[in-house]
């Protein structure tokens, strides 16, 4: 079962990439804040949160906040979403109005780029 | 270009159905994710900041129209109807399903494509000149030895974990336009005293955290033993290479510590081993794959350039375009055209999947059903007409790709960044898009003329920010994207390293500050015809630095 703390394991791909200054402190900081859980889908890799009612959405204002309290179920959750093949990539966002809202973390959220990608003129 | 036969049909299809169990074994449960991930990771597929990628080999950016149609139709079917062209002349797809992912890997066999070893550990899709076979002033079409090399190494069994990813460029041109010297090996065809064509062979260039020009290994290899020597290369590194600790595991770091003439010795002991071997390929099968890259049967065609004038002189875009885009060709009464990837609002590198149809549409109208993709992120279409010039602009304009940006500071090389980087730090895109806006008159651009301004949105410099005129590289400060600027940076013979120029900035302060750069460069030039690489050689970087950073 993946240490859903260890981000090494969750994040980077294959380049070398030091944790940003967010990232640290996600970790450092993550035993006291409340915090959001997200992963990737497995079988399609979209975006997800873990919601209030431990339910995975795609929508980053349905994510739940885990209090110190809340937060073993919900890690709990998350850890058996991994093993059951759900979900992969899981990591945990301290609400500390740093990680929260880091430009990595407001574009996740948006579920897209922030730029408009060129667009088919021929869709299917 | 290389058709494949049989064997090669029967490899990536082989290939694609080995990977389309191990997904099912992934989503049953059978194979962990850390299991699975080295898996994906050799065919291509990562997992980014939103979604999963697919990043699609294109040998040396060779592509016939049927395959850009493909990757085109794979955009539409399987992604959300774009690509993004990358600086190594591979396409990326961002929105993949891992579910789907055998189906496009079956799609791509029956293209004669593949996504193999374009991530990993491994040698990468090898890259050349997209002029290559096509170039007025190329000593020999390099594309058959990037195909020796490329059948060398795939599925190579020694090199398949190497310490690092290992990255080749071939370039025959009298201007390198494959960026050899910022390559772990980089070949440039080249003239023997007696007149023999071979290699000179550079090794340890790079960019990322550590960047290096890259420094000659030899003078000059005869290309019978081209394998060989590679392969001495390539088992000194994977013996020597450090595999403890990630930073330091690429081959620039290995000849850097040994020493250029030490690591010389090591590769001609182990060259001596297997000179003349086995290893070195026979003549009939070189003879077999060069001969797929023999030239075209151009049919004569006139030189008109009487009338191109003409046509220029009335209209400023096609005057710009034909300036900018289109290039010598070693046959009279044809010319390469290259078809901008930048233009305000389009992300560097990016095209829709009807926008590959179109080029692909050209290509086999007006060329020789041949493509390429480029070093900075475009599409050159070879062997065209010079008689064709104005229908192609015209139909160029009318999708909005006939842009007269080569090589200007609006072609710029840009990573996909924080918009779809798991690793990025800071965006790259948009600010590409300000800069752009920065210089928003065609005229305003044509005056400042040649020069390279490329984005990384990470120290992993996958915008090449280090080889620029002016690099932009993306940094985290305090959680808030900011971005120095490099200047001096350099591809070609004289590849060099860009410098940074002093304390990062905002993103919104970055377009004012490469503003006042290029407004010292108007004022400090000898003439329009000095180039900024030139006026900053002469002038040295304190100049521009003490414009940037004086305060008003």
């Amino acid at each position: 079962m993946t240490n859903i703390l260890d981000r090494s394991k969750s994040q980077p791909e294959s380049k070398s990439q030091p944790q940003s200054q967010s990232q640290s402190q996600a970790q450092s900081e993550s035993q006291s804040a409340d915090i959001l859980i997200t992963a990737n889908r497995l079988d399609d890799g979209s975006v997800v949160w873990l919601a209030d009612d431990l339910q995975w959405r795609q929508e980053r204002h349905h994510a739940g906040h885990f209090d110190k309290v809340a937060r073993r179920r919900a890690l709990a959750k998350a850890s058996h979403s991994e093993a059951a093949n759900e979900v992969t990539a899981i990591y945990e966002i301290p609400i500390d109005g740093k990680a929260d809202v880091s430009a990595r973390e407001r574009i996740r959220a948006l579920g897209g780029p922030s730029i408009v990608p060129p667009k088919d003129l021929n869709p299917t | 270009m290389y058709k494949y036969d049989k064997l090669d049909r029967d490899f990536v299809t082989s290939r694609s159905a080995q990977f389309r169990d191990q997904v099912n074994r992934r989503l049953s449960g059978e194979l962990s994710e850390d299991e699975f991930k080295p898996l994906r990771l050799q065919n291509g597929l990562y997992l980014q900041l939103h979604a999963y990628m697919l990043r699609v080999a294109i040998p040396y950016g060779v592509l016939s129209g049927a395959q850009l149609r493909g990757l085109a139709g794979i955009a539409r079917d399987f992604d959300r109807g774009f690509g993004h062209f990358t600086t190594r002349q591979n396409i990326q797809f961002n929105w993949i399903k891992l579910v789907e992912t055998p189906d496009i890997l079956d799609r791509l066999a029956s293209l004669d494509m593949h996504a193999i070893q374009t991530s990993g550990n491994c040698i990468r899709n090898v890259t050349s000149d997209p002029f290559a076979g096509a170039a007025a002033d190329e000593l020999e079409d390099p594309r058959g030895w990037c195909e020796i090399i490329r059948q060398w190494s795939t599925l190579h069994p020694e090199f398949a974990f190497l310490p690092r990813k290992f990255k080749i460029a071939v370039s025959a041109g009298a201007v390198d336009r494959a960026a050899t010297g910022f390559h772990d090996i980089g070949l440039r065809l080249t003239k023997s005293i007696s007149g023999e064509i071979g290699f000179r062979v550079l090794v340890g260039g790079g960019q990322g955290r550590t960047p290096r020009v890259a420094q000659q290994l030899s003078r000059f290899l005869p290309k019978r033993h081209l394998l060989s020597y590679l392969e001495a290369i390539l088992r000194v590194y994977n013996a020597a290479g450090r595999r403890d600790n990630i930073y330091k595991a690429r081959i620039k770091i290995l000849v850097e510590a040994m020493g250029i003439d030490a690591f010389r010795d090591a590769v001609n002991n182990e060259w001596l081993l297997i000179k003349d071997s086995a290893i070195e390929l026979p003549q009939h099968e070189q003879d077999r794959i060069l001969a797929q890259f023999s030239p075209p049967a151009l049919p004569e065609s006139a030189d008109n350039w009487s009338a191109i004038k003409a046509k220029r002189a009335d209209d400023r875009g096609f005057d710009d375009w034909v300036r900018r885009n289109v290039s010598p060709h070693y046959q009279p009464g044809y010319v390469n055209v290259s078809v901008s990837l930048k233009s305000i609002g389009r992300p560097p590198g990016d095209a829709s999947a009807s926008e590959m149809e179109a080029i692909a549409a050209l290509a086999e109208t007006y060329g020789q059903d041949e493509l390429r993709v480029t070093y900075s992120q475009n599409i050159v279409i070879p062997h065209m007409r010079q008689t064709d010039l104005f229908a192609i602009y015209t139909a160029l304009a009318k999708l909005q790709l006939a842009g007269g940006e080569n090589g200007l500071i609006s072609d710029m090389i840009a990573c996909p960044g924080l918009d779809y980087c798991n690793l990025a730090n800071a965006r790259s895109l948009p600010l590409a898009e300000m800069i752009f806006q920065k210089f928003g008159d065609a005229k305003t651009r044509q005056d400042i003329g040649p020069i390279r301004l490329n984005i990384s949105g990470c120290i992993n410099a996958c915008g090449h920010h280090h080889a620029a005129d002016i690099g932009i590289l993306g940094v985290n400060k305090k959680g808030v994207e900011n971005f120095q600027i490099t200047l001096g940076g350099k591809t070609g013979e004289d590849a060099a390293v860009g410098r940074i120029l002093g304390p990062s900035f905002v993103e919104a302060d970055v377009p004012d500050a490469i503003a006042r750069i290029i407004d010292v460069y108007k004022a400090k030039r000898l003439s329009a015809s000095e180039e900024f690489a030139d006026t900053l050689a002469r002038l040295g970087p304190a100049i521009f630095k003490d414009a940037v950073y004086e305060t008003v």
